[in-house]
């Protein structure tokens, strides 16, 4: 439970809020390579922490984050011409460059210095393994970006997927802090006899309620879910959430994948959900066991992208056709929610909370401990900002995001989290911290 | 006219706000029974006095009207599982009996006791003659339900029906009361020709400006429009107002026409409009039903012929997404023009029902009444208004139970057409025909005309 200022102070993230001040101390992911394929190519409309602004690759490939609106008088970049390393307004042809210095001004007379004189917004940028990361706290010099190895595994090893969830971002978050709702909203049509023996699912199965185990740690909070295994072992499923909307999640066996996920507000209401996931080299993967690595999300379940700010990687199954549920499979326990696909599950639960669900008036019981514990740290780091001027944590602290989850057998009685330390902290030979690109 | 204040307060019926409060004192229809046709069937969003609350009929048939927010982290209850006499949350497999306790909570330790200190919000429902009846308020034990007559008919007999209309619940019901717009909004192309001599039809186009007289009554208000008839006589028109949303109005003949309309809000800018009538009450007269919606009877083939009906848009899971028109305000009601400009119809928007809902609508969604000009012929809604609003205020200051809440008998009441010798009481000479549940095989449907 929280107060509705503890809620307000906890979820809101635009310019000047003390959660927006937090997550500008942070490298953030912005747009997926992709989205931008080529150079000069068509701008693509960003919607990031409450501010609108325009993304665009130039001549040479760089990224520019620029201002939506063009500093002269508001027309939007978003149609501007993207030419000769810049970003030109149509309005009156303005053109800014990558660092949003206003490189031409040629409805002024040719002897005016007025374009010294103007600057757009343009926030610095990233481009390593896919992604594009964007910086827009008040450093001069950016901090390192975060060591996650999944995006530090090259060219043809990793996966991004991206779901536009429109709620707030921490109701997102939230779900990955609660292992307990796998056995009910995913698996709860799954029965035991329907398992392998000797699989996590089974264990699952025949123990939906699991005890939780939770512990602060450098980067944030982490949490081990136990279940029992066989007679003299444990089976642990262990994830972390990263400062300040990373979470690594616990599924498959730790060791054999590497993935993360980020949930990135586009404002207070709407979130882009990132999936990053990279295959450790083989080799470097513990013995015996199969990797269980997901492919990127089928393009099929999409609807097409537009250009709105609302317009990116929006799924079928949404509210406006209650995600397709399907009662009769609901019914007959062909499936527990008669929704299609785990990530829509996911989102149709926490959608329907409300765009920014009032936590006055949740119950929250013993398996919701990581919840509370993360929600804690998280206002307790952005007051230290806001009061002390103390940097969050992971900022300048790149290492501490080298971290494994997934699931483990341990023997019953050893510490989950010390016994885990070596297998957690693994970090790829072939993992590099270069950027592809920079701006 | 009303002030700021006056207009918010009569208005606004949210959880806290004085006609809120009022309202939560009585039963208000909350959904048709056959939105939830079978056990275990589909839950419902339902949108009620501002509270989003999801319906269900569980196992044992019974009908759960609870809070759509899980208690636990708030996911939506729509999605659950209506299964072995409760709704489990699909998100963590909480299980809530029609009455809000937690009767299921398989993510805890079986150790604990935390089940019993959770409880979901979750009103009292009854089911009477196709209605599904909540009751939101404060008792402990609720009041009995009003003894609406038209809700009590048997099997067969009665007839139940929902329209969506998009604006204020007040602003709908001020139209019900607002007698002197059928001369024009509904009747305006009409002239004498068109109506038989001697029938009520006929008087009321004959003479479109009535004269009117008003009584607060134990349930409400009544008024009646009088305007002359044949020799010595003259013709009434009666409605009722009950509190807190329902109107029995004047059309038809009183002693014959049993129907109840109410209002009640979804929110302060959505109305469900639930016509309980019986099912001869259009019939009879040839007249068209208000509402035909795709569960609703076939009517007779004299009715049929004169009916414009209510063609409807497919029901949808959304909070207002049941029963709407497909005439509305996104394609301006289907208004044709041409019709309007030869004086084939006066508006020029097919339906009666749609015509009221065309201007009630374009008002606004909360129309501000400092803005209105109010005349002779708007009597009854003024005295509405103020009941409406004394009562909320003594309701709020000195905890006075409004109008009718202890006092169902008050509710066995009639409204519609009598022709009276000239200079009749017109309190004493109806009093019998005002009577609910009192047949009259002596009285003559055809005087109404139609």
């Amino acid at each position: 439970m929280l107060n509705k200022q503890d809620n307000e102070y906890l979820c809101r993230i635009g310019p000047g809020t003390p959660m927006g001040d937090l997550m500008r101390q942070y490298w953030i992911p912005a747009i997926r390579s992709d989205e931008l394929p080529e150079p000069d190519c068509a701008p693509l409309r960003v919607k990031l922490l409450g501010e609108e602004l325009i993304g665009f690759r130039t001549t040479t490939g760089e990224i520019g984050l620029v201002q939506n609106n063009c500093p002269h008088r508001g027309a939007s970049l978003f149609f501007g011409r993207n030419e000769e390393a810049g970003l030109r307004c149509v309005y009156h042809g303005w053109k800014f460059d990558v660092a949003g210095n206003c490189v031409d001004m040629p409805n002024e007379p040719a002897e005016s210095d007025f374009k010294q004189k103007v600057k757009a917004v343009a926030y610095p940028t990233r481009e390593r393994n896919g992604v594009v990361w964007a910086y827009m706290g008040p450093r001069q010099t950016p901090p390192p970006l975060p060591d996650f190895e999944a995006n530090m595994l090259g060219e043809g090893s990793y996966s991004i997927s991206i779901i536009h969830r429109p709620c707030n971002w921490m109701q997102g978050w939230e779900g990955e802090m609660d292992t307990a709702h796998q056995a009910f909203l995913h698996s709860g049509a799954v029965r035991v006899e329907q398992t392998r023996p000797g699989t996590f699912e089974h264990y699952i199965a025949k123990t939906p309620a699991p005890l939780l185990s939770v512990v602060d740690t450098d980067f944030g909070t982490s949490y081990g879910g136990s279940r029992p295994a066989e007679e003299d072992t444990t089976y642990w499923r262990i994830a972390h959430m990263l400062f300040p909307f990373f979470a690594m999640i616990p599924t498959g066996a730790m060791g054999h994948e590497v993935r993360f996920a980020a949930y990135v507000p586009m404002d207070d209401e709407h979130t882009l959900h990132w999936e990053i996931g990279a295959e450790i080299p083989e080799g470097e993967r513990p013995a015996g066991a199969t990797r269980a690595r997901r492919g990127a999300r089928a393009a099929e379940l999409y609807r097409p992208n537009t250009t709105d700010w609302y317009g990116r990687f929006n799924m079928i199954q949404d509210s406006s056709n209650d995600y397709l549920i399907d009662r009769e499979a609901q019914r007959t326990w062909k499936s527990y929610t008669g929704i299609d696909g785990v990530r829509q599950q996911d989102m149709a639960v926490t959608e329907s909370m409300g765009p920014i669900m009032d936590r006055s008036k949740e119950h929250l019981g013993t398996t919701d401990a990581l919840i509370i514990r993360t929600r804690r740290k998280l206002i307790a780091a952005a007051r230290a900002l806001r009061e002390r001027g103390v940097t969050p944590p992971g900022v300048d602290t790149p290492e501490v995001y080298r971290q494994r989850s997934g699931g483990v057998i341990l023997p019953r009685g050893v510490d989950w989290w010390s016994g885990t330390a070596e297998l957690r902290s693994r970090f790829s030979a072939s993992a590099s911290r270069e950027p592809t690109r920079s701006a | 006219m009303l002030t700021t204040k006056d207009n918010e307060t009569v208005c606004r019926v949210g959880p806290d706000t004085p006609m809120g409060k009022l309202m939560r004192e009585y039963w208000v229809p909350a959904l048709l029974s056959r939105e939830l046709p079978s056990r275990d069937s589909d839950p419902v969003r339902v949108m009620l006095l501002g509270e989003k609350l999801i319906a269900f009929r569980d196992t044992n048939g019974a009908v759960g009207l609870i809070q759509n927010h899980c208690p636990h982290r708030g996911a939506s209850l729509f999605f659950g599982r209506n299964e072995e006499s409760g709704l489990r949350c699909v998100y963590h497999g909480w299980k809530f009996a029609h009455d809000g306790t937690c009767v299921d909570m398989p993510n805890e330790p079986a150790e604990s006791d935390f089940r019993t200190k959770v409880k979901a919000v979750a009103y009292p429902t009854q089911e009477r003659g196709g209605i599904v009846w909540a009751y939101l308020g404060p008792r402990a034990t609720p009041p009995p339900l009003p003894d609406l007559e038209a809700n009590m008919l048997p099997e067969g007999q009665r007839v139940a029906q929902a329209v969506l209309r998009e604006c204020n619940w007040l602003q709908a019901l001020e139209g019900d009361i607002d007698t002197s717009h059928l001369g024009f909004l509904h009747h305006g192309a009409k002239t004498d020709a068109d109506y038989r001599p001697g029938t009520f039809a006929y008087y009321a186009v004959h003479d479109r400006a009535p004269r009117y007289q008003v009584v607060d009554t134990e349930y409400g208000a009544m008024y009646a429009a009088y305007r002359p008839a044949g020799e010595g006589q003259e013709y009434w028109r009666y409605a009722q107002f009950l509190f807190p949303f329902y109107v029995m109005i004047p059309s038809g003949v009183m002693g014959l026409q049993i129907w109840t309309r109410a209002w009640v809000p979804m929110d302060d800018e959505h109305v469900m409009f639930y016509s309980m009538h019986h099912a001869n009450t259009f019939s009879q007269r040839g007249l068209p039903p208000r509402a035909v919606d795709p569960g609703a009877s076939t009517p007779t083939p004299e009715a049929a012929a004169l009916a414009i009906p209510m063609r409807m848009q497919p029901n949808t899971t959304d909070w207002f997404g049941r029963f709407r028109l497909i005439q509305n305000a996104s394609n301006d009601y289907l208004i044709d023009r041409d019709k309007q400009r030869r004086r084939l119809d006066y508006t020029g928007i097919p339906g009666i029902h749609q015509q009221d809902q065309a201007v009630t609508e374009s008002m606004g969604t909360i129309f501000d009444r400092t803005q209105e000009h109010l005349g002779s012929s708007d009597v009854m809604l003024i005295r509405v208004r103020r009941r409406l609003l004394a009562a909320a205020e003594a309701l709020a200051s000195n905890s006075v139970t409004p109008p009718g809440v202890d006092h169902p008998e008050a509710y066995a009441v009639r409204g519609g057409g009598a022709l009276l010798p000239r200079g009749a009481d017109w309190l004493q000479a109806t009093a019998e025909l005002r009577k609910a549940f009192v047949d009259h095989p002596e009285l003559d449907p055809t005087i109404a005309g139609g």
